[in-house]
């Protein structure tokens, strides 16, 4: 008796120390974009607090501890700081049922906006917003985009703001990556496949096929799942990185994974091309290390023109996210880095608190804060991909 | 010796455990009303409520039968996921909501046969068989989906959400399942199986019987949760129903249900359970809680419960 009492008890503290822990939206906000901006910026004045009203963008994830999602949350902090804005992440979503239902409670708890990074419902997605009366963004990774009829069927939809999409990131980065390899002279490669009934391993597996095509000469295997995977996979793995004759691996998957098998097959000598986006410490490591040869690389911060358009049209400049008066989809060009010294060159913006995208950038972008403020110039912004040409840009304000 | 006349009032801790579910969603409802100023309880989203409630009450009310008569039944999330899979291609082949209704019954019923048929001949534990089961359908689900990674069925079902008919189907669906648990036979054959088996032999209950028929109730659950789930998501994927079982298991245990089954169960665990979750699901975010606390506190609630739901169980049959 005495040990179950004591058990409750013990669980009564855990409850009450995790509702103690709680965010909440009666307490403080996290970002101080309240208090209103420091001052340097030129299109923000000190103590300036825009938009007047917080406004809230709900952001879909498919793994919260994924590098890419935790570089995009980074970049959200550091908006919510200077913006009267606030983000709401979902849970890891699995299916449509939690999709819509984050959806229906973002709406609920008041967000305008939702950005999708990731996307199970497809364009009914789209349908489902405009029911609800939330705008629809999208998001740096690959959603199910409506295209052909569907877009013409969807172009007009008030509540679809299309956005800046790295809508073909995914086949990009398996193109790239099979590109490298191939250049590289491999010929025998083991491909991480990743769950190809998902839209964004689909489509990476079919840039990686089309990259791979211009190489005759490189014979590869794919195989389902990830390195940290199913038992089956893992095997897959083993045999392949036993095998002398096997030259390169590619995936999605972060480096990390592979460091392990690959020390455990003691192939120093493989050449590792991963699809993974991350500007971080362990792709940073990995990089310098050797262990990977190869990454495409997606600027964390690439959707934040999609936070743009939905400031502009709540302020009601509706020309910012859809000029022609239909969505707009633009495709972004993804960073294929080889070499250490390159990858470090846009690895230290981000260690160095410096944004590819600062809030002057942003904030030059929104219509009722600089007047001259056009989609066109927006777009050449984010477009923009050159280091140093980011830099004189930023140093330019 | 003198008389005592004071007369002792016992708590009946036994009403107090019976009551505790139903308490705790009220307690929920009024502290996220209080905590979210009023806009938990705005009609925008007493209809969102009732949208995320369909689909966990509607499987837990089928999948309730199986876990009476002590059965636990884990592949409800796979099951979900092939009827809806296989209805939703049925129905974008004919372009008809009746086909994919019937389709989706079909498969239902179908499963609930094959379920009772495997637990019946496999000399396995159910909650084991199910969860091959289950993994297996899940597989199939994939299957069958082929190289595409969603198939939308909007067109058939239309764009919007329609509240009033998830209702109608959840009420009904309710009604005649509560008759059949605490009245027909069924119910009460599934109770005394599920709390002592071998009692229940000797008093002429024939368990393979009960479980068939606790199944198909079972299937007909599984068949209008995926109907549901496809009229609320206009799409499936791979996917589909992947937190169903696991969202049917949690909601019946917070709704009160023993999850041994027997005697203690009850119908309402079904509906109360779905309530708690989807009201905690749904006020957590209204009232701004970071999606990272919202599993702890999911979890520590479910242990807390599990915890009091062992208190309040004791069997009054004879141990088995």
């Amino acid at each position: 008796m005495f040990k179950k009492v004591l058990a409750m008890l013990l669980a009564g503290v855990l409850a009450a120390a995790a509702l103690v822990g709680c965010d909440s939206s009666g307490g403080s906000s996290s970002g101080s974009g309240t208090s209103g901006a420091s001052g340097e910026w030129k299109y923000l004045a000190e103590g300036q607090v825009y938009p007047e009203e917080e406004v809230k963008i709900g952001v879909t994830t498919y793994n919260k501890t994924d590098t890419s999602f935790l570089c995009l949350k980074q970049y959200c902090d550091y908006l919510e700081e200077y913006l009267n804005i606030k983000f709401v992440y979902s849970e890891n979503l699995s299916s449509a049922e939690d999709e819509t239902a984050f959806i229906e409670n973002c709406a609920i708890s008041g967000c305008k906006g939702i950005i999708f990074t990731y996307d199970v419902i497809g364009h009914d997605v789209i349908d489902l917003c405009e029911e609800y009366e939330i705008y629809c963004l999208l998001g740096p990774s690959d959603v199910s985009l409506p295209q052909g009829d569907v877009y013409e069927q969807y172009k007009t939809n008030d509540y679809w703001l299309g956005g800046l999409t790295n809508g073909n990131f995914n086949y990009q980065a398996g193109k790239l990556c099979a590109e490298y390899l191939g250049s590289q002279g491999c010929k025998n490669v083991f491909y991480a496949a990743g769950m190809t009934m998902v839209e964004m391993f689909a489509q990476a597996l079919k840039g990686w096929e089309d990259g791979a095509s211009a190489y005759p000469e490189m014979t590869f295997k794919v195989v389902e799942g990830f390195p940290d995977m199913s038992a089956d996979f893992q095997a897959a793995q083993k045999e392949a990185l036993a095998d002398p004759t096997c030259d390169g691996v590619s995936g999605l998957a972060n480096p990390v994974y592979w460091a392990q098998p690959i020390a455990d097959a003691g192939r120093d000598d493989i050449k590792l091309a991963c699809g993974s986006g991350g500007l971080d410490e362990n792709n940073r490591a990995a990089m310098e290390s050797g262990l990977m040869d190869y990454e495409t690389i997606q600027l964390p911060e690439d959707f934040t023109m999609s936070v743009v358009m939905l400031l502009n049209v709540l302020d009601g400049n509706t020309d910012m996210a859809k000029p022609n008066g239909v969505t707009e989809l633009i495709d972004m060009a993804i960073i294929g880095v080889d070499n250490y010294d390159d990858y470090m060159a846009y690895y230290n913006i981000i260690q160095s608190g410096e944004q590819f995208y600062d809030i002057n950038d942003v904030t030059s972008c929104i219509k009722s804060l600089n007047p001259d403020a056009s989609f066109d110039k927006m777009l050449s912004i984010y477009q923009e991909r050159d280091i140093s040409a980011i830099q004189a840009r930023h140093a330019s304000y | 010796m003198e008389e005592n006349t004071v007369t002792k009032k016992r708590i009946d801790t036994k009403k107090i455990f019976r009551y505790a579910p139903l308490a705790g969603l009220v307690v929920l409802v009024i502290f996220f009303a209080v905590a979210s100023k009023g806009r938990f309880l705005s009609s925008a989203n007493i209809k969102v409520l009732f949208n995320q409630l369909m689909i966990t009450a509607l499987i837990s009310t089928g999948g309730i039968f199986a876990f009476t008569a002590g059965a636990l039944d884990m592949s409800m999330g796979g099951c979900v996921c092939v009827a809806a899979i296989v209805a939703a291609f049925a129905g974008v082949a004919t372009n008809s909501l009746l086909v994919m209704l019937l389709v989706v019954v079909g498969i239902g019923i179908g499963l609930g046969l094959l379920k009772a048929f495997l637990a019946k001949y496999m000399d396995v534990p159910i909650f084991m068989l199910t969860i091959v089961l289950g993994m297996a359908l899940s597989a199939l689900g994939e299957t069958v989906m082929g190289n595409l990674t969603s198939l939308s069925v909007s067109d058939i079902v239309g764009k919007q959400q329609n509240t009033v008919l998830y209702i109608a189907i959840l009420v009904a669906f309710y009604v005649v399942a509560m008759i059949i648990f605490n009245y027909s036979t069924v119910g009460k054959s599934a109770k005394l199986v599920g709390g002592n088996p071998r009692a229940a032999d000797q008093t002429g209950i024939n368990a393979n019987k009960t479980k068939l028929y606790a199944f198909l109730l079972g299937g007909i659950g599984i068949a209008l949760t995926a109907f549901i789930v496809l009229m609320r998501t206009k799409s499936v994927n791979a996917s589909t129903g992947g937190n169903v079982g696991m969202d049917m298991m949690v909601a019946i245990v917070l709704g009160g249900m023993p999850l041994a089954g027997g005697a203690k169960s009850r119908i309402s665990a079904a509906l109360i359970g779905a309530g708690i979750v989807t009201a905690l699901n749904n006020g957590l975010m209204v009232i701004g809680t970071d999606s990272g606390y919202i599993q702890l506190i999911r979890g520590i609630l479910f242990m807390i419960v599990v915890f009091i739901t062992g208190f309040s169980y004791r069997t009054n049959l004879l141990p088995r």
